[in-house]
C-alpha cells in the first residue's frame, strides 16, 4: 500500500519542478505550451486518484469500476496524449521546414480539454456511485452522467478535425519556420528545417548550455536569421570553416 | 494599494486551507454508507479529499497565475531571469509529498485493520493444493480439493476478504449466508434453514457473515452503499463480514467480468427490519416444502451449469429433490 503511494513523491518532485520552471519566466501561450500546461494540469488529477486507489480500503470500493477508468485515462490520455501533441506543436517546423497554423492549435486545445474532461471526470463520480466497468448495461439511474461522457467523447473526436487539417495545411503551404522560430537554446534548433542529411552542414559550435536562457549567452548560430546579422560574434568566436582553414595542413 | 506578496500568500493559504477542508467533509460524491465499514471507508474517502483539494488548488492556481502573470508580452524578446536551484524550496517539495503519503498509508492500514481486513479467521482457504492437472484426470478431483475442513488455520492459511471487527474475532456472526456466483446470477443460500433466494434478505443491525463461492469463473461480489467488494474464485472460499445500519433496498453488483452478459448479472440487497427478516424466512421455509412452488432458482440457473459439475453443491443436490419434473420444462431466460 505505501510502496505504491510513494510514486507520488517523485511525481510530486517532477510536478512542482515543472510548475518551478514557468513561474517567473516569459510563457508564450502558443499551442505547445497550452498542451503543456494542460498535461500538467490533467496528469495532477491521475496522480491524485492514483494516491486514493492505492488505499486499500478506499480501492475495495472503486476497483473495477468507472473511477478506474477515470483515472487511468487522466494519467494516459491526459499524460500521454496532451504530452505527445504539445511535442509536435514544438517540433513539427523542425521536421517539415514549416509552422503550425497558431489560431488552428489553440482550437484544438481547446477542444480536447474541454472534451478530456467532460469525457472523463464524470466517469469518477459515475464509479464512487456504484457503476462497474467493462459493461455495456447499467443501471437507468446512471443516465444523465453517461450522456455527459458521450458528449465529451464526441467534442473529442472533433477536436481531431482542427489538428488534422492543421498538419496537412501548414507542411504544404504553412509560414517557413527558419531554423530557430521558437529562439530555443537546444542543439537541433542550430540546423535548417528540416534537418539536412546527416544533420549540420557546418561543424556547430555550442557556446551556451540548453538552460541558460537569461544568462546574456546566446548563441548566435542559433538566431533567427533576421536578426543574425545584427549579432556580433563573441570575443574569441571562429567560425569552424575558417577555423578548418586556418589549421595547418598535415 | 500595494499588498506585500507573503501577506498574499498567507492569505492564499488560508483560503486554501479551508476550501480544502470544506470540500473534503461536503463534497457529496459518495453514495449512502449503509454500514459500519462504509462509514470508516468515508473517512478515509474524505481526509485524501481534503488533501486532494489542496494541492489540486495549489496546482492550478499556480500553472492559471504563471500563464496571466508570466505570459510573453508583445514585442517582449528577453528571456525571463536565469534561477538555478534552491535547495530549501526542493527538500519542502519532496518532504511534503512523503509526509503527506506516508499519513495516508498509516491512515489506511488503519481503517483496514478496523475493518477486519486482518482478521486471521477470515475465510478459512487453505491456499491452492492443486496446481496442475494430469490428462485424463477427472475435474471433480480439483473441485473436492476446493472444500477443506472448516477447522483448518494452518499459517499458510489466506484471508479472502473482510472479516470481523478486531472486537469481535472469533466470534460467529449473527447471520451466515452462503454465495455462489455463476454465470450470471448470485445465489443465496441460508444454511441454517436451508432456504435458497436470488436476492438477499439481511436483519438490520446484525452481523452478516457472507461466505462467497463462484461456481464457474471469477465473479466480483460488490455493494456499493456498504463500501465492500470481494472476489468470488472458483475453488476457493471467501468472505465478508459486515453490519448494516440502514433499513433499504441496495444493489448487488458483479464487479469482475465474467461474461457476456456481465453487465446483467445485477440483484438485490434487502436489508429489514428483524420482524421483516423473520417474516421473509418463514415464508421461504414454506416454499421449500411446497413442490408446486416455482423456486426462483430453477429460472436463474442454467440447466448446464447444473448438469455438468455434478451436485458439487449442496444447493444443487436439494434442488433435484425438490424438482420432480424434468429439467427441460423450465426456461433458463425468463430470470425476474
Amino acid at each position: 500500500m505505501i510502496t505504491t503511494m510513494v510514486i507520488a513523491v517523485p511525481t510530486g518532485i517532477k510536478v512542482f519542478g515543472w510548475l518551478a520552471t514557468i513561474w517567473g519566466g516569459k510563457i508564450q501561450l502558443n499551442s505547445a505550451m497550452l498542451f503543456a500546461m494542460g498535461f500538467i494540469s490533467m496528469f495532477v488529477i491521475g496522480g491524485i486518484s492514483g494516491v486514493m486507489v492505492a488505499a486499500v480500503p478506499f480501492d475495495i470500493h472503486v476497483h473495477d469500476t468507472y473511477f478506474i477508468v477515470a483515472h487511468l485515462h487522466y494519467v494516459l490520455f491526459g499524460g500521454s496524449v496532451f504530452g505527445i501533441y504539445s511535442a509536435i506543436y514544438h517540433w513539427f517546423p523542425k521536421m517539415t521546414g514549416r509552422m503550425l497554423n497558431e489560431p488552428l492549435g489553440i482550437v484544438h486545445f481547446v477542444l480536447t480539454f474541454i472534451g478530456m474532461n467532460l469525457t472523463f471526470m464524470p466517469m469518477h463520480e459515475l464509479g464512487l456511485l456504484g457503476m462497474n466497468r467493462r459493461i455495456a448495461l447499467y443501471d437507468p439511474k446512471f443516465a444523465t452522467l453517461n450522456l455527459v461522457c458521450t458528449i465529451g467523447t464526441y467534442i473529442l473526436a472533433v477536436s481531431t478535425l482542427p489538428f488534422l487539417a492543421n498538419a496537412g495545411w501548414s507542411w504544404i503551404s504553412g509560414k517557413k519556420a527558419g531554423n530557430n522560430p521558437w529562439r530555443a537554446l537546444t542543439f537541433e534548433w542550430m540546423t535548417t528545417s528540416p534537418p539536412a542529411i546527416e544533420n549540420f552542414e557546418q561543424l556547430p559550435v555550442l557556446t551556451s548550455g540548453p538552460y541558460d536562457y537569461g544568462s546574456g549567452k546566446r548563441n548566435p548560430q542559433m538566431e533567427p536569421e533576421e536578426s543574425q546579422s545584427n549579432v556580433e560574434a563573441p570575443p574569441g568566436f571562429i567560425p569552424p570553416e575558417e577555423a578548418r582553414a586556418g589549421s595547418p595542413e598535415p | 494599494m500595494k499588498i506585500p506578496s507573503n501577506i498574499l500568500t498567507l492569505l492564499a493559504g488560508v483560503i486554501l486551507t479551508l476550501v480544502s477542508l470544506w470540500y473534503g467533509q461536503n463534497h457529496g460524491l459518495l453514495p449512502e454508507a449503509a454500514s459500519d465499514e462504509a462509514a470508516l471507508v468515508d473517512g478515509l474517502f474524505n481526509s485524501m479529499m481534503t488533501v486532494s483539494i489542496g494541492l489540486f488548488i495549489l496546482v492550478q492556481g499556480v500553472l492559471i497565475i504563471s500563464a496571466i502573470r508570466f505570459r510573453r508580452r508583445t514585442g517582449d524578446n528577453t528571456d525571463g531571469p536565469p534561477i538555478h536551484g534552491n535547495i530549501p524550496l526542493e527538500i519542502v517539495w519532496t518532504a511534503i509529498p512523503a509526509v503527506i503519503v506516508l499519513i495516508i498509508g498509516v491512515y489506511s492500514f488503519d481503517i483496514y485493520k478496523a475493518m477486519g481486513g486482518f482478521d486471521p479467521q477470515a475465510a478459512t482457504d487453505p491456499g491452492i493444493t492443486q496446481i496442475a492437472m494430469l490428462p485424463g484426470e477427472s475435474v471433480p478431483g480439483l473441485i473436492d480439493s476446493s472444500s477443506p475442513p472448516k477447522t483448518r488455520h494452518a499459517h499458510n492459511h489466506v484471508a479472502l476478504g473482510v472479516g470481523a471487527f478486531p472486537e469481535d474475532e472469533g466470534r460467529p456472526a449473527d447471520v451466515n449466508v452462503d454465495v455462489m456466483g455463476l454465470q450470471y446470477a448470485w445465489i443465496f443460500t441460508y444454511p441454517d434453514s436451508g432456504v435458497t433466494s436470488g436476492e438477499l434478505h439481511i436483519p438490520v443491525n446484525q452481523e452478516v457473515q457472507l461466505n462467497i463461492k463462484a461456481q464457474d469463473v471469477l465473479h466480483a461480489f460488490w455493494l456499493p452503499e456498504f463500501r465492500l467488494k470481494q472476489d468470488a474464485i472458483p475453488g476457493r472460499d471467501t468472505e465478508l463480514r459486515f453490519v448494516p445500519r440502514h433499513i433499504g433496498t441496495y444493489p448487488v453488483i458483479c464487479a469482475e467480468l465474467c461474461g457476456a452478459y456481465h453487465g446483467a448479472m445485477n440483484t438485490k440487497l434487502y436489508v429489514q427490519s428483524q420482524e421483516e427478516y423473520d417474516g421473509w424466512l418463514q415464508e421461504q421455509i414454506a416454499s421449500l416444502n411446497d413442490p408446486n412452488q416455482a423456486i426462483a432458482m430453477r429460472a436463474i440457473a442454467p440447466p448446464r451449469a447444473a448438469l455438468t459439475l455434478n451436485s458439487w453443491h449442496p444447493l444443487q443436490a436439494k434442488w433435484k429433490s425438490t424438482q420432480p419434473q424434468p429439467w427441460s420444462r423450465s426456461t433458463p431466460s425468463t430470470s425476474q
